[in-house]
């Protein structure tokens, strides 16, 4: 059976960062893992307060081995290649850059996000428990945030090492900082700065207003900040990388 | 791409989620107050409500949507069945019809005259709140993981064995 070129070279660089037991680990794990949204719902009188506790990165187990994979796919595998210099042979295949990058972001970034929000909605489905579309999307936009600003890092750290301690302390720092400003503004009641301060991490908000509170604008706002943010550094991961090794 | 081992994996996780099932006992009260109590209960989840008040001496009624709304009187006990639980007082709505007489004052062209009028209006009583302590006791004996473990377990058997077979013919082919 023969593939378009374009396929092979994708086949390539998928079967580089899914080697054997990757997926058999990581997509029944995935969806196991989602048992813990049967058991928050159940502790959490059958209320929000449930899902948005099953959905939170760290504590769900599914959101935090995608996150994990997409970093190690951005640092350890693209990240190596730019740091030993061995990506050359890939910006040397038959195929123009701005594919290759889509091919390598597809594999790299998307494709461990899509494992992530397959197993949750079939889990969802599967087991009766409804979760809003808010939810998903807070975490798709967050992880596209993260992971985009892990790319760009690599990118243009061009050190595993260097890249993993960076992205580390930016991206801890946000969420933790963030958390802990979110919460201070919700116990003063100041709503309207939320607005600014809700994209570093909203899930301090979702549980706030799982617990009565209506922050759903500013959990919006926030989303459409990370988008806004994912999106610039793409942009400029993307033109870095086009000039990669000219 | 070897897909015999992925789905031999995915199927033993599938079989796991169809025969696993949450067995600890899990049971919690709510007070409600003039918020009402939602409860959205899944199909997996089997168990029981009571709801009752505090004070022997009075009658409370609770408005239950579930499958409808009726008004219960409590004390009140029920099978956990799957859907949306809403639970909040009895708006007893009173509408009384009130009398009342009004002085007024008329300049005419004689002088000044006090009159007095008997005036009717409708008064609306609402009682939404309910007086003495109503708790909700919700007790879950058993969560399952799935709505249908069967389906589920035989979905997983069907995707083990295609993945064993998957598997073994994958490998005799490199070999």
């Amino acid at each position: 059976m023969r593939h378009s070129r374009g396929f092979q070279i994708f086949r390539i660089i998928f079967r580089e960062r899914y080697r054997e037991p990757t997926l058999e680990l990581v997509v029944p794990t995935m969806l196991v893992a989602n048992i813990f949204l049967s058991a928050f719902y159940e502790r959490g009188n059958f209320s929000l307060l449930g899902v948005v506790l099953g959905f939170t990165p760290v504590i769900s187990v599914s959101e935090t081995l995608a996150f994990a994979l997409g970093l190690r796919n951005a640092i350890f595998v693209t990240g190596d290649h730019v740091y030993k210099g061995s990506i050359i042979s890939f910006l040397t295949m038959p195929v123009r850059r701005e594919i290759l990058f889509v091919y390598i972001y597809l594999s790299d970034v998307v494709l461990p996000w899509f494992l992530w929000l397959l197993t949750s909605v079939l889990y969802s489905s599967l087991s009766g428990i409804a979760v809003p579309s808010l939810i998903l999307a807070t975490f798709t936009a967050g992880y596209f945030f993260s992971l985009n600003v892990v790319l760009l890092l690599t990118i243009l750290l061009r050190s595993p090492g260097v890249a993993t301690l960076t992205s580390m302390f930016v991206l801890g720092s946000i969420f933790v900082f963030g958390g802990a400003l979110g919460y201070y503004q919700i116990l003063e009641g100041n709503t309207s700065l939320l607005y600014l301060s809700s994209f570093a991490n909203p899930y301090v908000l979702w549980i706030a207003d799982s617990l009565g509170k209506n922050l759903v604008p500013q959990i919006i706002t926030g989303i459409w900040t990370e988008v806004f943010v994912a999106v610039i550094t793409l942009m400029i991961s993307f033109t870095k990388f086009r000039g990669l090794e000219p | 791409m070897k897909i015999g081992t992925l789905l031999l994996a995915l199927g033993i996780a599938v079989l796991a989620l169809g025969s696993v099932s949450i067995n600890a006992h899990v049971k919690y009260d709510l007070t409600l107050g003039p918020h009402p109590v939602n409860l959205v209960v899944p199909p997996t989840a089997t168990g029981s409500i009571s709801i009752t008040e505090n004070a022997t001496n009075t009658t409370v009624y609770v408005l239950i949507t579930h499958d409808g709304q009726n008004v219960v009187k409590l004390p009140y006990s029920s099978a956990l069945t799957p859907g949306n639980w809403t639970i909040q007082g009895y708006k007893e709505v009173v509408v009384t019809v009130a009398k009342e007489v009004i002085t007024q004052n008329e300049t005419l062209k004689c002088g000044n005259v006090t009159t007095q009028r008997v005036v009717s209006h409708v008064v609306q009583n609402v009682s939404n709140n309910v007086t003495s302590p109503v708790y909700i006791h919700v007790e879950v004996d058993r969560m399952n993981l799935v709505q249908d473990p069967t389906l589920v377990d035989v979905a997983g058997g069907i995707l083990t064995a295609l993945g064993i077979t998957l598997a073994i013919l994958e490998n005799r082919r490199s070999f």
